[in-house]
């Protein structure tokens, strides 16, 4: 009977995940289809899974700004790295902090953490903020710092990790026998929570990656324009594209050739190659995250 | 019982009355310094990101309430009083665009959350690792996606002429096809559907390291006493998410009167028609300041969905408190 | 209760530090030391003091808006522009590169913190939030005196800079009528044997009839117009004369078409024309002369033409509007006018060089745009690019020069600027294939519209300011049924009414009321 039943759950398990992975997976490919689709052709005739005409004018637009996409990456990959890391750091130790109640101080702090999330200055602020007093225009810090360094959520599902899943005993014995509070979070705390720190180094991972906003506001194009990640340049090629198509009457005007402005084939490869490089990371990091989530979750 | 029993620690003697108003000797803690400073060393750097990253702009708020003017700063503007929030309710459609905030919010959240932890749970009792590994990427692969490309997708499916379920699926049955972009009527399911898959590899990822975090201990347990897989689901694996959905439910609660501006903006592409049904908050104040670049006016419609927040969070909070005192967020 | 404190210590340095912003001037430089080479960090990005007038070189920053992708020789261009201004008036320019779309954006929060900027551009959206906030500074005093030159090129066009009575930006120079009509494909009306008459004004029935002709032989999969689904204007502007004089459509405009010297403004959605345009549209739809999908595509209208199931479209009918579509497509269209050429205001040009409050020397900033607008040497280097690098002169005469880029595709040149908002547009050279007299003959046209076919209301420019809520709701409004009925994609029985209601909701007649006083008031003074 066991295992007639565990066969069912695997029947049902397959059926129902297969069916999301197949819904999620045929419109990535039908953005890769669209992507190497003549333009001409889907305008008249829409876009298909069998396009009658193929054209590889998309990447041919890109490939002119090569060298930039190409830079963009590097910059994404190490600004994705470096705040990913930091961020687990910065978030874990806090939410470590605040996770243990009885020490004064920490409920204050755990709700001064959910009010950001609530409360937001703006853009204005948050600009002179950063550019007028600490001077991260055009750094590498821009990209590091605004908004994504430490995020209210991740923080809060850390914490209750840390209070649901962690038994006190633990830490109790630890303490009795001399362990510094350190100590203890390194040695006993984070092994234990490699499933969360997994999520959280996902999502933040994700976070970076699919940002900006950061470049557009705190990069200029000339003293900064090196720092450009990879959604700042495709967003950057967007944008205009939304502006010269509102003002289409006035663009015409200004004599901006709307040939030339990329077309909805384009705007398909450029969401491709934003797309696939973190993709790809992800196909070779799901081993540890997956090990990360699963280890982590055996309780001794 | 008026015992008083004298308890010397450390020179430190308190009474305090306790709930039956009996005279009970408690231990004063004293503060053990070497105890809590690694803990505040601990969330220095937290706290300092904190302060610098949102406590300071916080002063930014004020811009809702002022006549804003660089030259004079800030703070030496004019004040509008409530004037930068009129533009919020000037439209006949108010209650439409509110009600569409509320509601797409609670659909989402309720429609999301079950299938995630449905998601989640399969996925786990998926044995073959491949096929769960393969599962897992695919899923999240729609959240990787933007929302500009997500609606250029869904018009490929929804075009009128050459869209593929017109072409594709209603021509060959015979049926007429549908102006999918002008009736309004089946978009409150295309959005549900839309977001839904496009979020659910995310939240799946949160509720699928909670299960795994469940010892097998419990499952083997009840194993042993008979008892049947959804049993096992019913008893063991949901009791013990319900922290976690709690916690997600406070904090969309927060949220509540704020949208996924994408979604509801790319996906219709802005066709007239669907408003009534499209339209939320977020979408109205982009429209409605696309071509006037006002920041008092955008600023008042993010405190305005700030205070309604904080309200219903709080509420939600202390309602949560009274059933399950560590669930609460605060 | 401890929880008070700690929040109010918080709140209070909070205030401490934001009252230092609000100071507005005093950096509390906490350099954090960390960044990489900031490449060329010019001099001005950070506020250095003004430099003397005479004899030094003063450096300003010019914002230059840029489609991404500067190219190798960008830097070459601005030290060729230099050379020259350097020379000419003691200007060195740095230029600020920004993208298009967000060039208002990164003014105002450049000039907004306090960081050097001399002349910035607002494109397609309006100068207001600038003034408003107190970031631009009045240009009149300026232009009288660094700017003779500048003014003079202008002509009547520096109105479409003014706000309130003062001028606040500088529009491109260029034609100063717009004449409208419809553009067919060359090849389609010879197929079906029907001939234009270039001097005559045909009326929307007239082109019906062509429509008709076109369809009946081309079939189903066929369209006869791409409307702009983008813009609120009826068959983008071919439709009626009209002055949007409050810049937008639901401020109210003058209808012209009833006369040159109506100064009523008017709501154009409750009048009979617009009910009738309504409807005739609708009509086309349902004769499938406007695609379904026209709503809610999003692709620019020249791709759609492109891909030949399209007779053509409604556009301008200004001498260079034919040459210029039939290139940007790749078809050779006709034009049939049907608007005939007048000059109005519109509420203000779209695309405006203004000078923020921070920058070094205004004076010098004017200059250099004067510079600019009055020396084709320096506005084409500007625009085209170096000579021999960027492109050849073809031919020379005097009705003008005729130049062709060094490059099949003129992105992959070193330096292309596909932008023409720069300096004087009738001096430009004109790209091949485009004919060598388009200038000449865009002047020419300028110069044979009458001045009963001026709109009243030139120099006039509506201050929304206390209706700012009202006007807000009501181009919402205008945003959502007008590209619909534009389309034909609703049935105007049922659809036009509620527009109205929703109109009058959001408070379009008091918008209008004010707009009526402040042009009385302004007619007053004339």
């Amino acid at each position: 009977m066991k295992s007639r039943e565990n066969t069912i759950t695997q029947l049902i398990a397959h059926i129902f995940c297969g069916a999301a992975a197949l819904c999620a997976l045929l419109p990535f490919v039908l953005l890769i289809i669209a992507s190497f689709t003549d333009n001409a052709w889907a305008t008249a005739n829409g876009y298909s899974f069998l396009p009658k005409e193929w054209s590889l004018e998309a990447y041919r637009y890109i490939a002119v700004q090569g060298s930039t996409i190409g830079r963009a990456y590097v910059m994404t990959v190490v600004v994705t790295v470096l705040g990913t890391v930091s961020s687990i750091l910065i978030t874990t130790l806090f939410a470590y902090g605040i996770s243990n109640k009885d020490i004064p101080g920490m409920k204050i702090l755990n709700f001064l953490l959910v009010f950001t999330m609530l409360f937001n200055g703006g853009l204005v602020s948050t600009y002179y903020t950063y550019v007028k007093y600490f001077q991260i225009r055009d750094t590498i810090w821009a990209l590091l710092l605004p908004n994504l360094l430490m995020n209210a959520f991740n923080v809060i599902l850390v914490k209750n990790y840390f209070t649901n899943s962690i038994p006190p005993s633990l830490k109790e014995a630890a303490r009795i026998d001399g362990a510094s509070e350190f100590r203890i979070f390194v040695k006993i705390i984070m092994p234990l929570s490699l499933p969360i720190v997994a999520t959280i180094g996902l999502m933040t991972a994700l976070a970076y990656w699919n940002d900006w906003q950061n470049g557009m506001y705190y990069l200029s194009e000339r003293g900064g324009g090196h720092l450009y990640t990879i959604q700042t340049v495709l967003n950057n090629i967007n944008e205009n594209l939304q502006v010269l198509k509102q003002n289409a009457s006035q663009a015409a005007s200004i004599g901006a050739t709307t040939v030339n402005m990329p077309t909805t084939t384009i705007r398909m490869a450029i969401a491709a190659i934003g797309i696939l490089p973190i993709m790809i990371a992800y196909s070779f990091f799901q081993r540890y995250f997956v090990k990360g989530i699963t280890l982590g979750g055996v309780k001794e | 019982m008026n015992e008083r029993v004298a308890l010397v620690f450390r020179r430190e003697i308190i009474m305090t009355a306790s709930k039956n108003r009996q005279l009970v000797p408690v231990r004063k803690k004293k503060i053990r310094w070497a105890h809590i400073l690694p803990f505040y060393i601990m969330v220095l750097p937290g706290c300092i990101y904190l302060l610098v990253n949102n406590y300071i702009p916080m002063y930014g708020i004020i811009i809702a309430f002022k006549k804003l003017n660089f030259q004079k700063g800030i703070l030496g503007s004019d004040w509008a009083g409530l004037d930068n929030f009129k533009f919020l309710f000037a439209t006949k459609d108010s209650w439409v665009i509110t009600r569409n905030t509320l509601l797409y919010n609670v659909a989402f959240f309720i429609v999301g959350t079950i299938l995630a932890i449905a998601m989640a749970i399969l996925i786990n009792e998926v044995t073959s690792k491949v096929a769960s590994k393969l599962y897992q990427s695919l899923i999240l692969l729609p959240y990787l996606m933007s929302w500009v490309v997500v609606g250029y997708l869904v018009y490929t499916f929804l075009s009128g002429e050459a869209g593929l379920i017109n072409k594709s699926i209603l021509e060959p049955l015979g049926l007429d096809k549908i102006n999918w972009y002008m009736e309004k009527k089946y978009w409150p399911f295309i959005l549900l559907l839309v977001n839904t898959w496009k979020g659910i590899g995310y939240s799946m990822i949160i509720y699928f390291s909670n299960v795994v975090g469940i010892s097998q201990d419990y499952y083997e347990a009840a194993r042993i006493d008979g008892a049947t897989k959804w049993q096992q689901i019913k008893k063991i694996t949901l009791p013990l998410l319900k922290p976690t959905v709690i916690t997600l439910f406070i904090l969309s609660i927060g949220q509540i009167f704020r949208s996924d501006f994408g979604l509801f903006y790319q996906i219709p592409k802005n066709s007239g028609p669907l408003y009534d049904v499209t339209r939320t908050l977020d979408v109205y104040v982009f429209q409605a300041l696309m071509k006037n670049s006002d920041y008092a006016m955008s600023s008042a419609a993010g405190a305005y969905q700030s205070v309604v927040g904080f309200i219903c969070i709080v509420i939600a909070n202390q309602v949560v408190k009274k059933f399950n005192k560590d669930s609460a967020l605060f | 209760m401890k929880l008070k404190k700690v929040v109010s210590l918080v709140l209070c340095s909070a205030m401490v530090l934001s009252s230092l912003a609000g100071c507005g001037g005093s950096s509390n430089g906490t350099d954090t030391g960390g960044g990489t080479d900031s490449g060329t960090t010019d001099a001005g990005t950070e506020g250095k003091a003004a430099e003397a007038d005479s004899g030094e070189i003063t450096n300003i920053v010019w914002q230059y808006p840029s489609p991404g992708n500067l190219g190798s020789g960008f830097d070459d261009v601005e030290a060729a522009l230099n050379e020259m201004l350097e020379r000419d008036i003691g200007v060195h320019v740095t230029f600020e590169p920004v993208e298009l779309a967000k060039s208002q954006t990164e003014a105002t929060l450049m000039a907004s913190s306090g960081q050097q900027l001399d002349i910035c551009l607002t494109a397609f959206t309006s100068i207001a939030p600038l003034v408003d906030g107190g970031l631009i500074h009045p240009l009149d005093d300026l232009l009288a005196k660094n700017g003779q030159e500048l003014s003079e090129i202008l002509g009547t066009n520096v109105n479409l800079g003014k706000y309130d009575s003062q001028v606040y930006g500088i529009p491109p120079a260029d034609r100063t009528g717009n004449a409208y009509g419809y553009m067919a494909r060359t090849d389609l009306l010879e197929k079906y044997g029907i001939t234009i008459d270039s001097n005559k004004y045909y009326t929307l029935e007239e082109i019906e009839e062509i429509f008709a002709t076109v369809k009946a032989g081309e079939g189903d999969n066929f369209y006869c117009t791409v409307p702009w689904n983008t813009t609120q204007e009826p068959l983008n502007d071919s439709y009626i004369e009209m002055d949007k004089i409050g810049g937008k459509m639901g401020a109210g405009v003058l209808m012209l078409n009833r006369g040159f010297d109506d100064l009523t403004v008017t709501n154009l959605f409750t009048t009979d024309e617009y009910a009738e345009y309504a409807n005739l549209m609708y009509q086309w739809a349902q004769k499938g002369y406007i695609s379904p999908e026209a709503a809610v595509t999003t692709e620019f209208a020249g791709s759609i033409l492109q891909t030949g199931n399209y007779l053509g479209q409604f556009y301008w009918a200004d001498p260079a509007a034919r040459g210029g579509m039939s290139s940007s497509v790749g078809i050779d269209f006709t034009l049939i006018p049907m608007i005939e050429g007048y000059v109005t205001n519109n509420g203000g040009g779209a695309i405006l060089w203004s000078i923020p409050v921070t920058s070094v020397n205004p004076d010098k900033a004017m200059q250099a745009l004067n510079y600019v607008y009055s020396h084709p040497e320096a506005n084409w280097l500007i625009q085209f690019g170096i000579e021999g690098v960027s492109y050849e002169v073809l031919e020379e005469t005097e009705e003008g020069t005729l130049i062709q880029y060094l490059a099949d595709d003129p992105q992959s040149l070193p330096y292309h600027n596909p932008y023409g908002l720069w300096g004087n547009i009738l001096e430009w050279p004109v790209v091949a294939p485009t004919p060598i007299n388009k200038n000449q003959l865009t002047k020419e046209f300028d110069a044979a519209i009458p001045e009963s076919r001026y709109s009243p209301a030139l120099g006039y420019n509506f201050v929304q300011g206390s209706v700012n809520t009202e006007m807000t709701a009501v181009d919402t409004v205008v945003d959502q049924y007008t590209p619909s009925i534009n389309c034909g994609a609703l049935d105007p029985a049922k659809s036009l009414p509620e527009f109205i209601a929703a109109l009058e909701a959001a408070g379009i007649n008091k918008v209008i009321e004010e707009n009526q006083r402040q042009l009385d008031a302004w007619a007053a003074e004339q």
